[in-house]
C-alpha cells in the first residue's frame, strides 16, 4: 500500500486524540545542552585526529582533512540554530535507539540523535557518533517500526565507519591512482557511486540485527522503504478544497482549477547507477533476501515506545512545526496544502488558522518581489493533489493573488490592538491591494459591473470574476474607510519617499565605491548579538586549513566584539555564544527563533514584510530588554594573479618591467568584507549597516577600528 | 556564506529609517594624538658633518648619506576619512661650498685685488619649521582614520639659520699666478622658505593607544620675493646654490612616526 494512501487513512481514522495546543508556537530544545553544541570546533577536530590516527591508514595531512571537514559541517549544523535537543521528536528517537541497542550499551554510549528541523525526509549519521533526523521523516514514517529501521540503518553506518571508508576511497579513486589511474573521470565517478551503494546495502544488512532484536515488524521495513521512496510527497493524498475562498460575490474560476493532477510515480526500479543509494527495488529485495536466510521468529510490533496515541500526538506535534518549516522557507504552497490536511483533526485550532493568514499574506508580499516567488514554481514537477495548488498559484496573476489574499485576511480576521500580527496584515494587504490593483477595477456594486461590461461591448476576461469579489465587503463601512485609506496613503508615500530619497543622498554615508553605510540607529546601548562569523577563502590553500583559519579568526572576532563593544558603551548579549561555559538551553532556543526570524525575512527584499516568527520577537525584545539585533561576517578572499601574457611580453621587451611584473604576478588578490547589521525587532527592519568590501589584507587593527566605529555609530548619541 | 550573501542584498534594499549623520570614531574612541617622527631621506652631498677651517683638499664628500628630521605631530581626527596636524621640527644640515664661487673683489691689506674666490667648506644650517599636514584616509581600500592608507597635504615653513662665520675662500691671484687661502667671516643668515609637500603612508595599531606611521613625501622649497634680498651682500651665486640644495633635500623623505592615542 501506498504511505501516502496510509497516511490519509491515518487522518481520517485516528481524529480523537488532538494533542497539539491551541496556543502551540514551535518545537524547542530543552534540558541540558549537550555537549556537542557546547564544544569549540578546535577541540572537535583534534580530538577526531586524535582518535582516527590509529584507525586507518590516512596520510596524517589525510587525517586533519577530513577530522576538519567533517567536523565544520557538523559544528556548523549544530549550532547554526536548525538543530533541536532535548525536544520530544529527539527524546523520542534517542529511546527508540535505547531499544534498538538494548545489548549493545557500548555502542549505545557513543551515539546520540538530534532533530534538524527540516522538512525533508532525510537521516544521516556522523563519524563521530551523531545521528540526525529530520522533522520531515517522523512527520512521514507510519509508526514508531519504520523510524526504527532508518535508526538502526544509520547506527551501522556509524559503527562500521561508513564516512571515514568513503573518505578513504574518493581518495584513492581520485588522489592516488594506483588500481583506479586507468580510469576516466566518469569512470571514477560511477566507481564512487557504485561503493557508496554497497555501503548502503552493508547498512540495510546489519541494521536488521538491532531491528530484529527489539522485535519490531518486518513488514515496516517494506514499508518503510515506501515511505523513503515518496518523501517528497505531503502527509497524505488530499483533494484541495477551494470553498474557504468563495462566498456570494466570488466563485473562482475553473480556469485556475487543474483538471486533473499528476500521478504519483513509482520509482522503485529505477537505474541507479548515477546515485548514491541503490533503488528501493534492490534494497527491498536484498533485505527480504536476508530475513529468509536468518534463523529467527518474526517481529510483530509497529509501537514499543510509544502507543499509536502517542506516536499520532508526537506527530501531530511535529506535523504543525512543519508548517513552520514551510513558512519559513516561502513554501507557501505546500503549507497550504497541509493545512487543509491537518484542519480535518483540528478545525478551529488557532495556530492553523494563523498560519493560512500567513500563507496568503506571504503570497501577496511575494508578488512585489522581483527574483523569487516560491509559491508559484514548478507545478508541472509536483505530483499528486498538492499540485491544483501549486497550479492555482502559478496559473493567477499576481493582481489575483493580492485580490483574493486582501479578501481573505480581511474576512478572517478582527481587529486586535493587542494582536500585531493581525493588525499588521490587515493594514499591509490592504496597502499592498493599492499598490498593485488599480482603483478602479475593484467595482462596488453588482449593477456597476455588468452596466460597465455592457457599455463596453468587451470580451469577458479571465479576471473578471474577481472584480465583484469585495462587493460584500464594500457594504461594511469599517472596510470601506480602511480601503480608502490605503489608497490615500499610498499616494502620501509616493511623495514622502521622493522626499526621502533626496535627504537620503545627502546624509548617506555611501558615496565611495566598495562601501555602503546607512546609519539609521544612534542610541542603541544594549544589542542582542550573533557571535561574529569569519570566512577565509583562500584558493591558493586547501578547504581544511582554509577551515581551521576561518574558525581561529571568528573565535578572535567574537572575543573583539566584546571588548570594543564595551568601549563603545554597547551592552552586548550574545545569544548563541553567551560564553564558553555558560550555555543555556533557552539562550539557544532564542537564538534559534532569531535565526529562523532572519532565514524568512531573508525571502524578501525590501519590501516591509512581517514574517511569521515576528510574531514571537515580543518575547525576545522584552525577556532581554532591547529592541535591537547585531550581526557581524568578515570574509577575506584570497587567489593567485591570473597570468597576463601582454604584460609579462611587455616587461621583457622593456627589461627594467620584469621586476615590475614579477611583484605584480607573485602578489596575491586579496578582497575583504565587511558586514555588520542591525535589525530593529520592533519594526521587522533593518535600521543600521556598515556593507564594506576593500581589496586589502586582513589587518586586526583595521578591522578593529571598523566594528568600533560601527558599534559607536550605533550608540551615538550617549 | 550563501545566508550572508543574501543577507547583504537583502539589508541593502529594505531599511526604512532615514540615515544620520556619523559621529567620528576615531580609533577606538580617540580622536587626537600626539606623534613623535623622524625623517630621512638620502642625500648625495655632505649634511650632517659640517667642519669649520676644513682644509681646502682633504674633505670632499663622495658617497652617500641619510639627512635626519625630527618632528612633533599633534593630530585632530575630523572625521572618518580625513586628519588635520600640526607639527613643529627641526633638522640640522650643511651646505657644501665646494663648487660655490664668486666674482667678489676682495682687496687684501697689502692692496692685492682678487677678482675672484672659491668657497670651500660645509658650512652648518640648521632648520626650525612648523607647518600643517592635511591627510586623507583611503576607504576604498578599507581605511578609516587613524588607520589605513592615506594620501597627505602639508604646508610648512622654514627657519632656515645658514652659519657663514667661517669660510674657507680660495683666492687666484692672477697678477702673481698664485692662490691663497683665507677664511671669510660673513656671519649668521635666515632664510625663510616656505615648503608644500605631499605625503602618502600607512597608518596601524601597535595597541590600542600606540600608531605607527610610515610613509614617504615629496616636498618643494619656494623661495618668497625677497629670498635674495636678505642674504650674503652680492652673492646670488650663492644663494640659489643654497636654495637648490634646500629643494633638493625636501624632496624625498621616508616618515617614521610613533603615535601615542587620547
Amino acid at each position: 500500500m501506498k504511505p501516502s494512501i496510509l497516511c490519509l487513512l491515518l487522518y481520517c481514522f485516528t481524529a480523537t486524540s488532538a494533542q497539539v495546543p491551541d496556543n502551540f508556537k514551535r518545537i524547542t530544545c530543552a534540558g541540558e545542552m549537550p555537549e556537542d553544541f557546547k564544544s569549540a570546533f578546535s577541540d572537535k577536530y583534534k580530538q577526531d585526529i586524535l582518535a582516527s590516527q590509529n584507525e586507518t591508514d590516512l596520510s596524517r595531512k589525510e587525517v586533519q582533512e577530513f577530522a576538519v571537514l567533517t567536523n565544520y559541517h557538523n559544528h556548523n549544523l549544530l549550532t547554526g540554530g536548525s538543530v533541536l535537543y532535548g525536544d520530544p521528536v529527539s527524546t523520542y528517537a534517542n529511546e527508540v535507539l535505547d531499544l534498538l541497542l538494548a545489548k549493545q550499551p557500548q555502542l549505545r554510549e557513543k551515539l546520540r540523535v538530534y532533530t534538524i528541523k527540516s522538512n525533508h525526509v532525510n537521516a544521516y549519521s556522523t563519524n563521530q557518533g551523531i545521528l540526525y533526523i529530520t522533522l520531515g521523516l517522523v512527520g512521514k514514517v507510519n509508526n514508531e517500526a519504520q523510524l526504527a529501521y532508518v535508526l538502526a540503518h544509520e547506527v551501522s553506518h556509524y559503527n562500521n565507519q561508513h564516512v571515514l571508508h568513503a573518505f578513504e576511497n574518493q581518495k584513492d579513486i581520485w588522489s592516488r591512482g594506483g588500481g583506479y589511474k586507468d580510469l576516466n573521470v566518469e569512470e571514477k565517478r560511477l566507481t564512487t557511486y557504485k561503493y557508496s551503494r554497497e555501503s548502503e546495502f552493508e547498512a540495510d544488512k546489519e541494521a536488521l540485527d538491532y531491528y530484529l532484536q527489539a522485535g519490531y515488524s518486518t513488514d515496516e521495513i517494506y514499508t518503510g522503504f515506501d515511505v523513503l521512496l515518496h518523501g517528497y510527497l505531503p502527509i497524505a493524498e488530499h483533494k484541495y478544497d477551494w470553498d474557504y475562498l468563495e462566498n456570494d460575490s466570488l466563485t473562482i474560476s475553473s480556469h485556475y482549477l487543474i483538471d486533473s493532477v499528476a500521478q504519483i510515480k513509482d520509482m522503485d526500479d529505477v537505474d541507479d547507477a548515477l546515485l548514491t543509494h541503490p533503488n528501493i527495488h534492490k534494497r527491498k529485495e536484498a533485505v527480504r533476501e536476508d530475513l529468509s536466510s536468518r534463523d529467527i521468529s518474526t517481529g510483530k510490533l509497529q509501537f514499543v515506545v510509544k502507543d499509536t496515541a502517542d506516536f499520532q500526538g508526537l506527530q501531530d506535534l511535529v506535523h504543525f512545526e512543519m508548517l513552520n518549516a514551510f513558512v519559513r522557507s516561502g513554501n507557501y504552497g505546500s503549507a497550504l496544502y497541509h493545512i487543509q490536511i491537518l484542519e480535518k483533526r483540528f478545525p478551529e485550532h488557532s495556530f492553523l488558522k494563523r498560519m493560512k493568514l500567513m500563507c496568503w499574506y506571504g503570497m501577496l508580499k511575494m508578488t512585489s518581489n522581483l527574483q523569487k516567488t516560491t509559491y508559484s514554481t514548478g507545478y508541472r514537477k509536483i505530483e499528486g493533489e498538492q499540485q491544483a495548488v501549486y497550479y492555482f498559484a502559478s496559473k493567477m496573476p499576481k493582481r489575483g493573488i493580492n485580490i483574493l489574499a486582501t479578501k481573505y485576511i480581511w474576512e478572517n480576521t478582527k481587529p486586535s490592538p493587542t494582536d500585531s500580527f493581525v493588525t499588521t496584515i490587515r493594514r499591509q494587504s490592504l496597502e499592498h491591494l493599492a499598490q498593485t490593483v488599480k482603483k478602479d477595477f475593484l467595482v462596488e456594486n453588482y449593477g456597476y459591473k455588468i452596466t460597465s461590461t455592457a457599455k463596453k461591448k468587451r470580451k469577458p476576461k479571465k479576471l473578471d470574476f474577481l472584480k465583484i469579489a469585495f462587493v460584500e465587503l464594500f457594504k461594511d463601512s469599517a472596510f470601506t474607510v480602511a480601503y480608502r485609506q490605503a489608497y490615500d496613503k499610498v499616494e502620501t508615500e509616493k511623495e514622502i519617499e521622493e522626499e526621502y530619497t533626496d535627504d537620503g543622498k545627502q546624509l548617506s554615508d555611501s558615496y565611495v565605491q566598495g562601501v555602503s553605510s546607512h546609519y539609521g540607529l544612534s542610541d542603541v546601548d544594549k544589542l542582542l548579538f550573533l557571535s561574529p562569523k569569519f570566512y577565509r577563502i583562500d584558493l591558493r590553500k586547501e578547504l581544511d586549513k582554509r577551515l581551521i583559519a576561518s574558525d581561529k579568526q571568528a573565535t578572535d572576532l567574537n572575543e573583539r566584539s566584546k571588548r570594543l563593544s564595551e568601549m563603545a558603551g554597547v551592552d552586548l548579549i550574545t545569544l548563541d555564544k553567551p560564553s564558553a561555559t555558560n550555555k543555556t538551553t533557552d539562550a539557544f532556543n532564542d537564538f534559534m527563533l532569531i535565526r529562523d526570524w532572519l532565514r524568512e525575512e531573508a525571502l524578501y527584499e525590501g519590501v516591509g514584510f512581517y514574517s511569521y516568527s515576528t510574531n514571537y520577537l515580543d518575547e525576545i525584545r522584552q525577556k532581554y530588554d532591547t529592541d535591537y539585533l547585531g550581526l557581524n561576517y568578515v570574509s577575506l578572499f584570497t587567489e593567485k594573479n591570473q597570468f597576463n601574457g601582454t604584460y609579462f611580453f611587455l616587461s621583457v621587451m622593456s627589461l627594467y618591467g620584469i621586476p615590475f611584473y614579477l611583484y605584480w604576478q607573485i602578489r596575491p588578490l586579496h578582497n575583504l568584507d565587511y558586514v555588520f547589521v542591525v535589525f530593529d525587532l520592533k519594526k521587522g527592519d533593518v535600521g543600521f549597516y556598515d556593507l564594506k568590501t576593500f581589496p586589502a589584507k586582513y589587518k586586526r587593527d583595521v578591522i578593529n577600528s571598523h566594528m568600533y566605529n560601527s558599534f559607536n555609530q550605533l550608540n551615538r548619541k550617549r | 556564506m550563501r545566508f550572508t550573501l543574501i543577507l547583504i542584498v537583502f539589508v541593502g534594499l529594505s531599511t526604512t529609517a532615514k540615515s544620520q549623520k556619523p559621529v567620528v570614531s576615531g580609533y577606538l574612541g580617540k580622536t587626537n594624538y600626539a606623534m613623535v617622527k623622524f625623517n630621512t631621506g638620502l642625500r648625495f652631498e655632505h649634511p650632517e658633518k659640517w667642519k669649520k677651517n676644513n682644509e681646502v683638499s682633504s674633505d670632499y664628500f663622495t658617497g652617500v648619506d641619510f639627512k635626519s628630521e625630527f618632528e612633533m605631530t599633534y593630530g585632530h581626527i575630523f572625521s572618518n576619512r580625513f586628519i588635520v596636524e600640526g607639527l613643529v621640527g627641526f633638522n640640522t644640515t650643511s651646505v657644501d661650498l665646494n663648487n660655490m664661487s664668486s666674482a667678489f673683489e676682495y682687496s687684501f691689506p697689502s692692496g692685492f685685488q682678487s677678482e675672484y674666490f672659491n668657497y670651500f667648506g660645509y658650512p652648518k644650517i640648521t632648520d626650525v619649521y612648523g607647518g600643517i599636514n592635511t591627510k586623507f584616509y583611503r576607504r576604498k581600500k578599507g581605511a578609516l582614520a587613524p588607520i589605513g592608507v592615506y594620501y597627505g597635504l602639508g604646508l610648512n615653513y622654514h627657519s632656515y639659520k645658514v652659519h657663514l662665520d667661517h669660510i674657507t675662500a680660495q683666492i687666484r691671484d692672477y697678477d702673481l699666478n698664485r692662490v691663497i687661502a683665507t677664511q671669510i667671516n660673513y656671519g649668521t643668515f635666515t632664510y625663510n622658505l616656505v615648503e608644500l609637500n605631499g605625503s602618502f603612508g600607512a597608518t596601524s595599531a601597535l595597541t590600542d593607544f600606540l600608531l605607527l606611521d610610515l610613509g614617504f613625501s615629496v616636498g618643494w622649497v619656494f623661495a618668497g620675493a625677497n629670498y635674495y634680498e636678505n642674504t650674503i651682500p652680492e652673492e646670488a651665486g650663492f644663494d640659489s646654490g643654497l636654495l637648490e640644495m634646500l629643494q633638493l633635500y625636501q624632496i624625498g623623505k621616508v616618515k617614521i612616526g610613533l603615535a601615542y592615542l587620547f
